[in-house]
């Protein structure tokens, strides 16, 4: 863990009172993360890096926002805004800025050498060893069945010797444990 | 010199730094237009909006026609004779002339909704602020001109007939869409702009302006509402969006606190969750919907693929079903085996059942994670509608290998 050992809830508390430098923390602890998520289903790091921009500054608009609560889980709440701003990338054609906007946040280059860091990070963090350690081990091998691999509900069953029924609901607990503590910003 | 993560982590430090909690919509409200590099142009901009504003003389300019010719029996559609402008006229904040709503029915079976400035009775949009080459000129927008469907962050939106709505967007005074540079439009000269058809049990909608609480009757019938105010609170705000429903109830969007309906005779009312304890109705009954998406039948019809140079594929399906509005459709999809999403290719036109069809795609390999990817085409019973339900159906699936 990179910085103080503050958790990242009081970081996100803090940030919230008007400390940026408590927001600075949470995005260097997290971005290798999130980087590690988005790299492998994009085409290019340009694409993952400018995610990676809306991502945390949608979740820094989230955290200014007084009406919402402070996630109890802020990794998982970071990796659904993340989620949530791939697909829409992925619907739409192209990364939105709204939230860069709103902050007005002014476009960023990268070069050769961005591109290999953000490589490199990506390369060197295991999300899936990450989700698991926020899910229980049978809601992690749902999960990460259904939503990273894709699978079909019936063979994930057959994977796991359980009924549908049963993996269904595993997924579905599983994705409410990480949308817990907030809904993250569309 | 620093990175791209780190010059990204300066700039969120500095944004978080930034209008701390408690102050940030007051100091944005009364934040004065910053004089720098584009002063210049800023100042033209505003002269021209100001002299344009004060005269309200305009005399008329080109049309503003659709960007490719519109098909009736593709894409939207285009508009029929159930086209018509609402009677409503809301002031712009600077004078000048009104704002107002137009309602377009088309070919393929939805309902739109425009807003724009109104000179007599057409909409259109005005040749200031770097548009038209600030001619000063009011240029009606075509009746042809349709929204697309799926596009919710211009001044025009489309629905399925039935369905209501609440939107909002930031955009400039002259009511053009999309303006290529918005950051050099100044604040002054953006709008705020909250507009829906709110269906007939709406009765009013309420915003609040400069601390006070106004409210204002909707359009008998259709329930249709505008609200146009100076520029937006936040700083930085640039883009709307907004709220479809189903049911007869949306919720509010934008500036607008709160929205009453009559049901059953007795006024209810739909507000935003910070507004709700000030609420001077008991909120609207909700029916208790379960969500459950349902499960799509698969009718395992033959998918054929042909490869050809740069990843590009044609794929061939024979429809087994009828298109005859926007609203239902085809779509080639590609579900990624290490991705969360899935990229779609959508079939926009009217299919005969029984068609044989051929979509090219693109780039069929650029979100592959492995050797192969899987094709999947689907019909779609109401594209709206997110995931997959009960009347739609997986037509077929393929594998391809590089």
């Amino acid at each position: 863990m990179n910085g103080s050992s503050r958790p990242d809830d009081v970081l996100l508390r803090a940030a919230r009172d008007g400390d940026g430098e408590a927001f600075g923390e949470f995005y260097r602890r997290r971005r290798a993360l999130v980087l590690a998520y988005l790299r492998p289903r994009v085409p290019d790091a340009e694409t993952a890096a400018d995610l990676l921009a809306e991502a945390f500054a949608a979740a820094l608009l989230a955290v200014r926002d007084s009406a919402r609560a402070i996630p109890d889980q802020p990794v998982a709440w970071l990796m659904t805004i993340a989620r949530n701003k791939l697909i829409d990338s992925v619907r739409r054609g192209r990364v939105e800025q709204a939230a860069r906007e709103r902050l007005a946040l002014a476009p960023l280059e990268i070069d050769d050498r961005d591109v290999a860091r953000i490589e490199e990070l990506a390369a060197c963090t295991d999300v899936a060893g990450s989700l698991e350690q926020l899910l229980p081990a049978d809601q992690h091998a749902a999960l990460k069945a259904r939503i990273l691999d894709e699978l079909e509900y019936a063979e994930i069953a057959s994977n796991l010797r359980c009924s549908e029924a049963v993996v269904r609901k595993r997924v579905s607990r599983a994705l409410r444990t990480l949308r817990a503590g907030l809904e993250a910003p569309e | 010199m620093s990175d791209y993560l780190d010059r990204l982590e300066r700039q969120l430090v500095d944004a978080a730094n930034a209008d701390p909690p408690g102050r940030t919509r007051r100091s944005a409200r009364h934040r004065t237009i910053p004089v720098g590099a584009a002063a210049a142009v800023t100042a033209l901009l505003v002269a021209s909006a100001v002299a344009l504003a004060v005269t309200g003389t305009f005399s008329t300019g080109s049309a503003v026609r659709p960007p490719v010719r519109p098909v009736a029996s593709a894409g939207a559609g285009v508009a029929t004779r159930g086209t018509y402008l609402l009677p409503m006229r809301v002031a712009d904040p600077a004078g000048g002339l009104p704002w107002g709503m137009r309602v377009v029915h088309t070919t393929r079976g939805l309902v739109c909704v425009q807003v724009g400035r109104i000179d007599g009775s057409q909409l259109g949009v005005l040749g200031q602020d770097g548009a038209f080459a600030d001619d000063g000129r009011f240029h009606p927008v075509a009746p042809d001109v349709v929204g697309y469907h799926r596009s919710t962050t211009e001044v025009s939106s489309c629905l399925a007939p039935g369905q209501t709505t609440s939107q909002e967007a930031s955009i400039p005074q002259n009511g053009v869409f999309g303006a290529r540079h918005p950051g050099a439009i100044p604040r002054s000269a953006r709008r705020w702009i909250s507009y829906g058809l709110l269906g007939p049990r709406a009765v009013s909608v309420s915003y609040r302006t400069d601390g006070q609480e106004h409210t204002i009757l909707v359009a008998h019938g259709s329930g249709a509402y505008l609200v146009v105010l100076p520029s937006p609170p936040k700083a930085g705000f640039e883009t709307g969006g907004g709220a479809v429903s189903t049911t007869a109830f949306v919720t509010p969007q934008g500036a607008i606190s709160s929205v009453a309906y009559r049901v059953h005779g007795r006024l209810c009312s739909e507000s935003r969750p910070a507004s709700e304890a000030s609420s001077r109705h008991p909120q609207c009954p909700r029916p208790l919907v379960a969500f459950q998406p349902g499960r799509p039948r698969r009718l395992h019809r033959p998918i054929g693929v042909r490869l050809t140079a740069g990843g590009t594929a044609v794929v061939t399906f024979t429809a087994p079903r009828a298109v005859r509005s926007a609203l239902s459709g085809y779509t080639v999809e590609i579900p990624s085996p290490c991705h969360m999403g899935t990229s779609g290719t959508p079939v926009e036109r009217d299919v005969r059942a029984g068609e044989v069809l051929h979509v090219k795609l693109r780039g069929i390999f650029a979100n592959a994670c492995g050797h192969t990817v899987r094709v999947r085409v689907v019909y779609e019973h109401d594209r709206e509608r997110f995931p997959l339900g009960e009347d739609d159906l997986i037509v077929g699936e393929a594998i391809v290998k590089r």
